[in-house]
């Protein structure tokens, strides 16, 4: 556990919200042109697919999505609060529940819901990516395996790509498609643009963004 | 009525039903049994009187505590202020009675927590001549400490904003009544926060800034009610705090932890000190005249029945032990790098309906379920996600934990939502379902679902836990506890009777309808009919507009329904009466039943009670007026004016008025209960006979799965009845349903992205 980074991560979390949702908003509708609630919004379920096929597909419920974003994101135990990454999930899922959704409705991935929705898979990534921190060597790591977390972002965007990768392929359950992978490396230049190439904390943060991004997109959010 | 001093306090903790773990490595377990090897300082409380409660621990020099009352304030009527910290049968009472006025009885009813204020009793390190003495073997702790406590407070609230303090190392200097004296937090200590509702506890470390660095329990698990209405009541609280700066609270070991890199800066001057910091008096002025300020004073009033303090921090695994891995958790799922193959991604969808959320595809059981998929065997890859008994197989804990308790908590409220607590009606879905009992003990069995207390530390008395409050489901819900892992069967369901903590057989059970949750939906208030509609939309899947039936015999229909409603005899013919041939046949059953919400002493307590064993004008039975001879509910026979020729119910009687020829076919009646009988058991047994029970379970259960359109129809597709004739073929298995459902082909090719 970084006990300094921790106490940045208070001070950086509005800059990740924000960063994350930029990104979560590039990512949602990406492959989903067909996305789209039933026409009544009356049922529980929404449809999502290509032109050619309706498919009924759920939308998480807030415990679903706590439960899937642990799940995805390699957090072992939910229950495991004992630690300041897990109480930080659980207490940011206690603060967002009231704004995550109730009903398993694509009607209710509303603009706040997504906020809370982000908020959650940013405390997760957290814990996520910490884990990978923390890992005895590269290759134990689940996610980041490339990332150097000591040389800041001097080592380019392209080291984050295949953690990104190997995110998506567990929260979509798909490999990502070309441009997806495209949209990760624009951000993560961009990310770099104007900030401390050599400060550790950013690839941190930026390994984090990038997970929160995914966590929070539609594919993740939806089965 | 207070604690049985001739009873010691672990057994009178293990018959209160606190759990009990196993042995944590010199900790207490939570029945206190157990020893407190290695803590630098414990306190029994086992005196039985006197001023001194004695360091045991051995570790020198004995830190002792000498109660003191410097600088206590008169009571506004003058009454001197007695010496309210006493010892009796391993406890002790601290500010147990502020007021003062009422000699003798340390538990007799207090006057609240500003008389608390005043009453600045509290207890010291001292030596034998009653000197304070710093408490140099703590305030050395700078690396590590954990102090664990058994306490019963006697306030939700205990009248300071920033806390109250129930032990720990107080730097203020104390009784000054210098008002410019400069107050400083403590070494380290517990406090009580939050108001009522909220109540928690906090751990307050000082800083070398002289800041005061906190951590925070989860708000409402620290039981904060009077003593009186509160008997034997005991909660556990560790807090501890390693050389890292992590810092966790625990409240019977559901633990919240926080860690912020610091550098203690602890004062060896520190004193420690129980049920109230060192804050000195102040004085300020009140309508011109000079008073006492007792509004900065930190008094907590309770008891405490065992006190040790570690010069060391306990790991999260040496206190909770193996109980932790009742907690749910989920697989770590390393991405691979290999293409998804089709077959992968329809056994995903498979796993993902039956678990309730998105499951990565290298998942291992993703892996096993396709290679069933490959084979042709489209059961048995269900069996792998929700477990089978005859095939050995533990299945997905998400299983029960979502899809089938989020299943059930949509039928458990009135506004079917599955933003509920879990509650008993919920955990006796996952119970049945997860035991592959018959789905008909839903609505007829005398049993119910409870944690195992040694594999989950949550509340558990029966009495204030389970039937005056869902704190033991809550608990269960917010610890993310393995309900698949922890829930055992019980039989025998209760109604409390006394505020002594009496409790007595239920005499007409009937599963999940005479749970607390499905009472405290459809029993409150109202006339009792709710509980017929909703047992029907729940368990029939037929909404009360659809079973209408204007042509059936009106003789049961109450005498509070109006035959000329606005002077129209034929709105009733045509409108009214269809309803209520129906709904008022069959409300007899529940004659006896109501769900009561009674404030008593400023705490609300809400209960089930039947006229059949709660007594007449008590606590928990009915007051008076409430139930008539007949030990009918007296809300199901009111109105009687408005039409007096209507019936009365004088007993628990029931009619099937759902017998004309649509409702035959539609509810397919079977069984003894076809035609009626006495009480809720063999009304549920009506229900559950019926071959539209199975239906509905077939119905809720492939939605569920399946995810078509949820409509609140009642249409039964040729799937659902093809499911429903294997659900009573399995002899009404709930798991078996969901492996069917989930197999079927019409199923699977609806299922999600």
């Amino acid at each position: 556990m970084n006990q300094k980074n921790y106490a940045f991560r208070k001070k950086v979390k509005g800059v990740l919200m924000a960063g994350s949702l930029l990104i979560t908003s590039a990512l949602i509708g990406v492959n989903c042109s067909g996305f789209k609630a039933t026409a009544d919004g009356s049922g529980d379920f929404g449809s999502l697919g290509g032109a050619d096929k309706e498919m009924q597909v759920g939308f998480l419920s807030s415990e679903q999505m706590l439960k899937s974003m642990i799940s995805v994101a390699g957090v072992e135990s939910l229950g495991d609060v004992a630690t300041p990454d897990d109480s930080a999930i659980d207490m940011t899922y206690q603060q967002r529940a009231g704004s995550l959704p109730s009903v398993q409705n694509l009607t209710a991935a509303t603009g706040p819901t997504l906020i809370a929705v982000t908020n959650l898979a940013s405390t997760v990534c957290n814990k996520s990516v910490n884990n990978d921190i923390a890992a005895g060597s590269p290759t134990d790591r689940l996610f980041f395996q490339e990332v150097n977390f000591n040389a800041g972002l001097n080592q380019g965007a392209a080291a984050f790509v295949p953690g990104f990768e190997r995110i998506a392929r567990n929260a979509w359950r798909r490999d990502p498609t070309a441009d997806e992978i495209g949209y990760i490396q624009g951000f993560a230049s961009e990310f770099a643009d104007g900030a401390n190439l050599t400060d550790k904390e950013q690839a941190r943060l930026l390994a984090v963004s990038i997970c929160t991004s995914v966590l929070s997109s539609m594919d993740a959010l939806t089965y | 009525m207070g604690l049985n001093k001739n009873v010691s306090t672990s057994a009178i903790l293990a018959a209160m039903g606190m759990m009990v773990t196993s042995p944590a490595q010199a900790l207490r377990n939570q029945d206190m049994s157990g020893n407190d090897s290695g803590a630098a300082a414990v306190y029994l409380f086992d005196e039985n009187g006197g001023d001194t409660a004695f360091d045991t621990s051995g570790v020198a020099p004995a830190l002792n505590l000498k109660v003191k009352t410097d600088g206590n304030l008169p009571t506004q009527d003058g009454t001197p202020i007695l010496k309210n910290a006493q010892m009796m049968g391993n406890i002790i009472y601290v500010n147990p009675k502020p007021n003062g006025a009422e000699t003798g009885d340390p538990m007799m009813a207090d006057k609240g927590y500003e008389s608390a204020q005043r009453h600045r009793t509290f207890l010291i390190s001292a030596d034998s001549s009653g000197t304070p003495v710093t408490a140099d073997k703590l305030n050395s702790c700078s690396n590590g400490f954990t102090i664990q406590a058994f306490v019963r407070p006697y306030f939700p609230f205990q009248g300071n904003d920033s806390g109250n303090l129930i032990v720990g190392l107080s730097n203020s200097m104390a009784n000054s009544n210098n008002p410019s004296a400069a107050t400083s937090p403590v070494n380290f200590g517990l406090y009580q926060t939050g108001m009522a509702g909220a109540e928690a506890v906090q751990l307050q470390v000082r800083n070398a800034a002289g800041a005061v660095v906190s951590q925070t329990s989860v708000a409402g698990g620290f039981s904060s009610v009077r003593a009186a209405d509160n008997p034997g009541r005991f909660t556990e609280l560790i807090a501890t705090m390693d050389a890292q700066g992590l810092m966790t609270v625990y409240v019977n070991r559901s633990a919240r932890s926080s860690i912020t890199p610091f550098n203690r800066g602890f004062l060896n001057s520190a004193h420690l000190v129980i049920g109230n910091d060192l804050i000195p008096l102040q004085n300020k002025l009140d309508n011109g005249q000079t008073v006492i300020d007792v509004s900065k004073q930190r008094n907590w009033s309770g008891e405490i029945a065992h006190l040790a303090i570690y010069c060391r921090s306990f790991t999260r695994a040496e206190i909770l032990g193996a109980v932790a891995l009742n907690k749910a958790s989920s697989a770590v799922v390393k991405p691979a790098k290999t293409a998804v193959a089709d077959t992968r991604i329809q056994a995903r969808k498979m796993v993902e309906r039956l678990t309730g959320g998105p499951i990565p595809v290298d998942h291992p059981m993703v892996v096993d379920v396709e290679a069933k998929l490959i084979a042709g065997d489209r059961v048995a890859a269900a069996k792998i996600v929700t477990g089978d008994a005859a095939a050995g197989l533990a299945g997905h804990p998400d299983f029960l934990n979502v899809v089938v308790k989020q299943l059930a908590a949509k039928m458990s409220n009135r506004e079917e939502t599955i933003r509920v607590p879990l509650n008993d009606m919920s955990a006796y879905f996952i119970g049945i379902t997860r035991d592959e009992r018959s789905a008909k003990e839903l609505l007829t069995e005398d049993a119910y679902y409870m944690a195992d207390t040694t594999k989950a530390n949550v509340r558990s008395d029966m009495f204030n836990d389970l039937l005056l409050s869902n704190n033991h489901y809550e608990d269960l819900d917010n610890g993310h506890w393995d309900l698949g892992k922890v829930l055992v069967r019980k039989t025998g369901q209760q109604i409390a009777t006394t505020m002594q903590g009496a409790y007595t057989p239920n005499p007409d059970p009937a599963g999940v309808l005479t749970s607390r949750a499905f009472m405290s939906a459809h029993a409150i208030a109202g006339t009792n009919r709710r509980l017929v509609e909703y047992a029907f939309r729940e368990f029939m899947c037929v909404p009360m507009s659809e079973m209408a039936d204007t042509s059936a015999s009106p003789a049961r229909i109450g005498r509070d329904i109006d035959r000329l409603p606005g002077g129209d005899a034929m709105k009733f013919e045509t409108s009214c009466k269809g309803c209520h041939t129906v709904m008022d046949g069959f409300r007899g059953a529940f004659s006896h039943y109501d769900f009561a919400s009674t404030a008593i002493n400023n705490v609300t307590y809400n209960f089930v009670r039947n006229a059949q064993v709660s007594a007449k004008n008590t606590a928990f039975g009915f007051p008076n007026g409430t139930v008539d001879s007949n030990g009918v509910v007296r809300k199901m026979t009111h109105n009687e004016a408005t039409f007096p020729n209507g019936f009365l119910i004088t007993d628990d009687s029931f009619v099937n008025n759902a017998v004309g020829l649509a409702n035959k076919s539609l509810f397919g009646w079977r069984g003894a209960q076809a035609r009626g009988g006495f009480g809720v058991n063999q009304f549920g047994r009506m229900i559950a006979d019926s071959t539209r029970f199975s239906q509905c379970m077939a119905k809720r259960v492939y939605e569920t799965v399946c995810q078509t359109a949820q409509k609140s129809d009642s249409k039964v597709t040729p799937v659902v009845e093809s499911l429903a004739l294997k659900f009573e073929a399995s002899g009404y298995k709930l798991r078996s349903l969901f492996q069917e459902a989930a197999a079927n082909p019409a199923c699977a090719s609806g299922q999600g992205r």
